[in-house]
C-alpha cells in the first residue's frame, strides 16, 4: 500500500461510520434466497447428456468385452496346459517301463544311487577289488536282484554264479555317458533300494524326453482359445453379428476380427 | 475531555477484538457456501449483513437504494463463490464485491451526466477549526454522506474509507487521476461545512 497522510476528517468519519450497525430489514434474506433458488433450478441440457451416455456405454461395453475375453483366455489356457501334461505322463507312470538297452544320460539322482551302490559293494565284499561294478537286470524289467537277495540274504556273492545279461558300469568313464557292456562276468551284490532308485531315474528321464514333444493346442476341438473367446463375447454381445470374432490362424496364432459396420445402426 | 483519547482507543480495541473473533467463523462458513448449502449461506449473511449494509449506505443516495445494492451484492457473492481464490480474507472478498456492485449501480444511475470540476482546489491542511463528531450519531453522519454529490461520494468512500489510491479510483470510475484528487478535497470541504452547520443547528 502506498504511503499517505491520514486526513483528520477522513479518520473521524471512518471511525464514526464503522461504529454504526445499521438494522437490516428482516425479509431481505428471503429475497436473496428466492433469487438464489432461481439460479440453482436452471434447467440442465438433457439432450447432450443422453448422447454422451450412449457413447460412453458403447465404449465401456467394448472395453469390458476385451478384458473379459483376455482374462478368460489366460485362465483356460492354463487349464488346457495342465490337461496336456497329464495326458503325456499317464501311460508312463502306470505301466512299468522297460529298461533301456542303450547308453543313457545320467541325472544327479542316479549318480547318487550309484555311488551308494559302490560303497555298499566295497564294504560288504572286501574281496571285490575289481574296478568294475556289476548291476544286473532282467529283460522283463523285474528286478532279479530282489529275488536273489531273498534267496540268499547274507551272501551277496551267490549272484556271481548267475549267467545273465548284465549291465556293467565302467567306473573309469567319468563323463555323463556310461558304456553298456555285455559280459558274462559274475555280478556281485545288489542293494535292492539303490538299484530301484537307479531304475526310477531312467524312468524319469524317459518321461522328460517324451514331454518335450511338440504339442498342438489348436488341434483340441471345442476347447480352443478362439472358441472360448467367442463364447465369452457372445455372453456380452447378444447381437447376431458380434463386435469381435476370434478364429485360428493357420500359423497357430489367434486372429481377431472387428465388426465395426454392424454398430453403425 | 481528557479521557476522550482513552475512550476512543478502547472502542477501537473492542472493534478489533470483535473482528478477530468473527473472522474465523466467516472463513469456516466458506466451505459450506461453496457447496451451495443454504444454512451456511444464511449464517454468513447474518454475520456480515449489518456491516455490508453500512458499506452500501455510504455509496447510496437512500436507504432503499443501499438495500438494493446489498441484495444484488449477496446474490453475486453466493453465485460467484467459486471465483474466490483464497487470496486475502473471505470477508475482504465479500467487501470488494459489495464495492464493485455499488460502483456499477452508480454508473447505471448517473445517466452519463456528470459535472466534473476541473478547477484545481488546494486544500489547506487543518484549515478551519478542528472537527468534533462526538455529539453526532451514526445515523446523522450517514445521512450527511448520502447527501454528498455522487462524484464526491464515490471518491471519498473509495479513498478515505476503502483505502484505494487515486490511480485505482481513476481506473474504477473511468475518470482522470487529477479529477479523483480534486473530488476528494471537495468532498472533504463539503463534509466539513455540513458537519459545522449541523452542529450549529443542533446546539445553537
Amino acid at each position: 500500500m502506498h504511503e499517505r497522510r491520514i486526513n483528520e476528517i477522513d479518520r473521524l468519519i471512518k471511525e464514526k461510520l464503522e461504529s454504526g450497525t445499521p438494522a437490516v430489514p428482516k425479509d431481505l434474506w428471503n429475497k436473496i434466497a428466492h433469487e438464489l433458488d432461481q439460479y440453482t433450478v436452471r434447467p440442465e441440457p438433457r439432450v447432450s447428456k443422453t448422447v454422451s451416455m450412449r457413447k460412453s456405454k458403447l465404449w465401456i461395453s467394448v472395453a469390458a468385452t476385451l478384458i473379459l475375453a483376455v482374462t478368460a483366455g489366460i485362465v483356460i489356457e492354463d487349464i488346457i496346459d495342465q490337461q496336456k501334461e497329464l495326458e503325456y505322463l499317464a501311460p508312463l507312470s502306470q505301466s512299468s517301463p522297460p529298461f533301456p538297452t542303450q547308453a543313457i544320460k545320467v541325472g544327479p539322482e542316479r549318480e547318487a544311487a550309484e555311488t551308494r551302490l559302490a560303497q555298499n559293494n566295497t564294504s560288504s565284499s572286501a574281496a571285490s577289488t575289481s574296478e568294475k561294478l556289476h548291476v544286473v537286470y532282467e529283460e522283463d524289467s523285474t528286478w532279479k536282484g530282489t529275488r536273489r537277495n531273498e534267496e540268499n540274504p547274507t551272501n551277496h556273492h551267490a549272484a556271481e554264479s548267475l549267467d545273465t545279461e548284465s549291465v556293467i558300469l565302467d567306473k573309469s568313464v567319468t563323463d555323463t555317458r556310461y558304456r553298456l557292456l555285455s559280459e558274462a562276468e559274475p555280478s556281485p551284490i545288489v542293494n535292492t533300494r539303490d538299484a530301484y532308485l537307479v531304475q526310477m531315474a531312467e524312468v524319469k528321464y524317459i518321461e522328460l524326453q517324451s514331454y518335450n514333444q511338440p504339442d498342438d493346442l489348436n488341434k483340441v476341438e471345442g476347447l480352443s482359445m478362439s472358441n472360448l473367446l467367442n463364447f465369452v463375447v457372445s455372453k456380452v454381445d447378444k447381437r447376431e453379428e458380434k463386435f469381435i470374432k476370434f478364429s485360428n490362424d493357420p500359423e497357430g496364432s489367434i486372429r481377431i476380427d472387428f465388426n465395426l459396420a454392424s454398430n453403425k445402426k | 475531555m481528557a479521557l476522550q483519547p482513552f475512550i476512543q482507543k478502547g472502542s477501537h480495541i473492542i472493534r478489533k477484538a470483535q473482528r478477530i473473533v468473527e473472522s474465523p467463523r466467516i472463513e469456516s462458513l466458506f466451505q459450506g457456501c461453496r457447496e451451495g448449502k443454504r444454512e451456511a449461506q444464511e449464517m454468513l449473511y447474518q454475520l456480515t449483513c449489518s456491516k455490508m449494509l453500512g458499506l452500501c449506505l455510504r455509496y447510496a443516495n437512500t436507504t432503499f437504494e443501499a438495500e438494493d445494492i446489498l441484495q444484488i451484492g449477496y446474490v453475486k457473492v453466493f453465485t460467484k463463490i467459486a471465483d474466490f481464490q483464497g487470496k486475502g480474507s473471505f470477508e475482504g472478498w465479500i467487501r470488494r464485491i459489495m464495492v464493485n456492485t455499488a460502483i456499477s449501480h452508480y454508473r447505471q444511475n448517473r445517466n452519463g451526466v456528470e459535472t466534473i470540476h476541473i478547477e484545481e482546489h488546494h486544500e489547506t491542511e487543518n484549515g478551519g477549526s478542528a472537527l468534533d463528531l462526538d455529539h453526532m450519531e451514526y445515523s446523522d453522519l450517514i445521512k450527511l454522506v448520502q447527501q454528498l454529490p455522487d462524484g464526491f461520494r464515490m471518491v471519498f468512500n473509495l479513498y478515505a474509507l476503502e483505502g484505494y489510491s487515486h490511480k485505482e479510483i481513476a481506473g474504477m470510475l473511468n475518470i482522470q487521476e487529477s479529477t479523483s484528487k480534486s473530488q476528494l478535497s471537495r468532498a472533504r470541504e463539503w463534509l466539513r461545512k455540513k458537519i459545522k452547520a449541523w452542529e450549529e443547528n443542533t446546539y445553537a
